[in-house]
């Protein structure tokens, strides 16, 4: 049920739309993708908007489009590889081939991280959230978010020494 | 919460993985996309206040679907049923405070162990240009028993004038889905002599009238309560006195409904709705309500009937990769096309024989078989095809499956050759043009495989030509 206090949905689409679907574009590298996705996510949050009071509607649609980008990269590219050729031997100089390539290394290997670790990576650097922010948004604690993030950019890190050598995707 | 990439924000990344981050944040989506997702976004509530109008021929259409295997659960025979279910859930409204026979009618129901009805829709459609319309006649019986057995039967007759292909009379539909909770179900084509096994089915969706289903009842319910219109009184039915309410449920399929109570039992008796937009009209009843009475177990049997061609489509790697080596063999045969046939078109039938003799005439095998023939390698690929076409054939006597080698070639790596839905895991399997596939979901095929074709959209066959 719409409770009187609830923002009204043209406004709340217009404040957060382009917010959802940057995030989902970052996470899946494919703007047509990241349309359905938002479109999902907007459809998820609607029920809610009629159903109950939601406290934080950035916040909501932050975390909605960030688990189903994640799932959806996963979904749709699972096995992804890159081939040797298109392994940049050097992070620079940063021509845009080489961001494009670098760029979706990282979002395959943030699509590979554990569940918890892909959300937090992924609201804080893609979505641009602060650390407690980030908990907020999944409802855990901020040393929650700390730990979580340090694993992940150490295993991020250790990939991408890999990837940089070759050795891996 | 920022908003755009922030120096301040990324100062403790790692330089290398900075880098990567920062690649991936440079990217933003166009302003057209972002205008395309906020349209849309937007339609929803457009589409959900609009929804107590929506076309009566959008929800036949989808009635009709559930004549296929994959999305007879959310349409047609449990669609139906969707009412029974409203009832059960009235106990959570809001309004009810005054509603007492409605209420006590809600908690008789929750009590139920079983029930059996019959439903029949009668739908007229009035196509522009026709003088006639076209008729659809749907029967339903429909029996459920706790915890979780579902048995129901659909038959569709069309009738009126029809499009070409079709005649009055003829049956689109005669089938039995048995679901059950503990167990696969099972789905019996009464006219094609099929079936098909169904994965067990999840406690909520078995039209157990259990609170959490069928999910879409139940989020009207909750979010719109319903509201007595006006009392209408008492009658008899079959000889027993009933008391009628004329019920309102907002943004819902059903504007408004009649629901009949046996004020000895307070459960319903007759429950009935009707529907129209522009050129549909549909006059919906469930009758003869039978609660609590004893099942015969064999009622949900899900065996399958003896004599009866299973149909269920493959979904392990070695099948899979029969179907898309035939194909690959005949594409190779023929110089780059596939057996060229839309099954969305009426009568349009995959002959697994007929295209093998198609592909050893292309090889240039013709005549009686030769031994020689034998230790021929291009005569083994083609003999090889057989399992693949076969799958393809029994696939597509599946109702949710098509087929479009008509309008796909090799080169069309993005667009859908061949689908199907699949049971255990959901979703639709799709192949596409250069025989690579893939499982989608509901909602993911929605914009990758073309919508079937409606009956009543196709034209109208000339009755004097």
């Amino acid at each position: 049920m719409q409770n009187d206090d609830e923002p009204d949905w043209g406004r709340m689409v217009d404040e957060h739309g382009a917010r959802v679907l940057r995030i989902a574009t970052r996470i899946l590298g494919s703007v047509h993708d990241a349309e359905d996705v938002a479109q999902d996510v907007f459809a998820e949050a609607y029920r809610l908007y009629r159903a109950e009071p939601v406290q934080s509607w950035a916040g909501l649609l932050v975390r909605l489009a960030t688990l189903r980008a994640i799932d959806r990269r996963r979904r749709i590219r699972p096995l992804e590889e890159l081939s040797d050729a298109d392994r940049p031997t050097t992070i620079g100089p940063f021509d845009i081939s080489v961001a494009n390539e670098l760029a979706e290394w990282l979002r395959g290997a943030v699509g590979r991280l554990p569940d918890q670790q892909a959300a937090i990576f992924s609201l804080t650097y893609f979505g641009q959230q602060s650390r407690d922010e980030v908990a907020a948004t999944l409802g855990i604690s901020p040393e929650a978010v700390s730990t979580a993030l340090y694993k992940a950019r150490q295993h991020l890190m250790s990939q991408l020494t890999l990837f940089n050598r070759g050795e891996s995707r | 919460m920022n908003d755009y990439p922030d120096s301040q924000h990324l100062r403790d990344l790692e330089p290398p993985l900075l880098k990567a981050v920062q690649a991936v944040l440079a990217e933003s989506p166009p302003a057209d996309a972002v205008a395309r997702v906020l349209e849309r976004a937007k339609r929803l509530e457009v589409g959900a206040a609009g929804n107590a109008s929506q076309g009566v021929w959008d929800r036949l259409s989808v009635r009709l679907a559930a004549m296929t295997i994959g999305q007879r659960i959310a349409v047609g025979a449990v669609g139906l049923s969707a009412v029974v279910a409203w009832i059960l859930l009235l106990p959570g409204l809001s309004s009810l405070g005054r509603l007492s026979a409605m209420e006590r009618m809600a908690s008789e129901l929750k009590e139920v162990k079983s029930y059996g009805y019959q439903c029949v829709e009668h739908v007229t459609i009035q196509r522009k240009g026709q003088t006639e319309p076209g008729l659809v006649d749907l029967t339903q019986f429909v029996y459920w028993r706790a915890p979780g057995e579902l048995r129901e039967e659909l038959k569709i007759v069309l009738g009126g004038v029809l499009p070409a292909g079709y005649h009055p009379g003829q049956v689109t539909a005669d089938i039995i889905v048995i679901s059950r909770t503990d167990g696969p179900g099972i789905f019996v084509d009464r006219s094609a002599k099929t079936f098909c096994r169904l994965a067990k089915m999840a406690a909520e969706q078995t039209g157990s009238g259990s609170l959490v289903y069928p999910m879409l009842p139940l989020r009207t319910i909750r979010e719109q309560p319903g509201k007595v219109l006006r009392d209408l009184g008492s009658k008899k039915i079959q000889g027993n006195p009933v008391h009628g309410y004329l019920m309102a449920y907002e943004n819902s399929d059903y504007d408004q409904v009649e629901i009949w109570l046996d004020p000895a039992t307070d459960l319903p008796v007759e429950i009935g709705w009707e529907a129209q937009d522009e050129t549909t009209k549909s006059v919906e009843r469930m009758i003869d309500f039978r609660w609590n009475i004893e099942l015969d177990p064999k009622l949900f049997d899900a065996s399958p009937p003896p004599g009866y061609t299973e149909i269920t489509a493959p979904n392990d790697k070695e099948s899979l990769a029969e179907i898309a080596m035939a194909l690959q063999t005949y594409a190779q045969l023929s110089g780059g096309r596939y057996p060229p046939l839309d099954t969305y078109q009426v009568n349009a039938k995959f002959d697994p024989e007929a295209i093998r003799a198609e592909m050893l005439k292309m090889a240039g095998f013709s005549g009686p078989a030769r031994p020689e023939w034998a230790s021929d390698k291009k005569f083994l690929e083609i003999q090889e095809a057989r399992p693949g076409l076969e799958w393809i054939a029994k696939i597509l006597r599946n109702g949710t499956a098509a087929y479009q080698g008509s309008k796909v070639t090799p080169q069309d790596k993005d667009k859908p050759l061949l689908w199907w839905w699949n049971e255990e895991p959901a979703g639709y399997r799709v192949f596409y043009g250069d025989l690579h596939n893939q499982l989608l979901t509901a909602s993911e095929a929605k914009g990758v495989i073309p919508p079937r074709p409606r009956i009543f959209d196709a034209p109208v066959e000339d009755p004097h030509p």
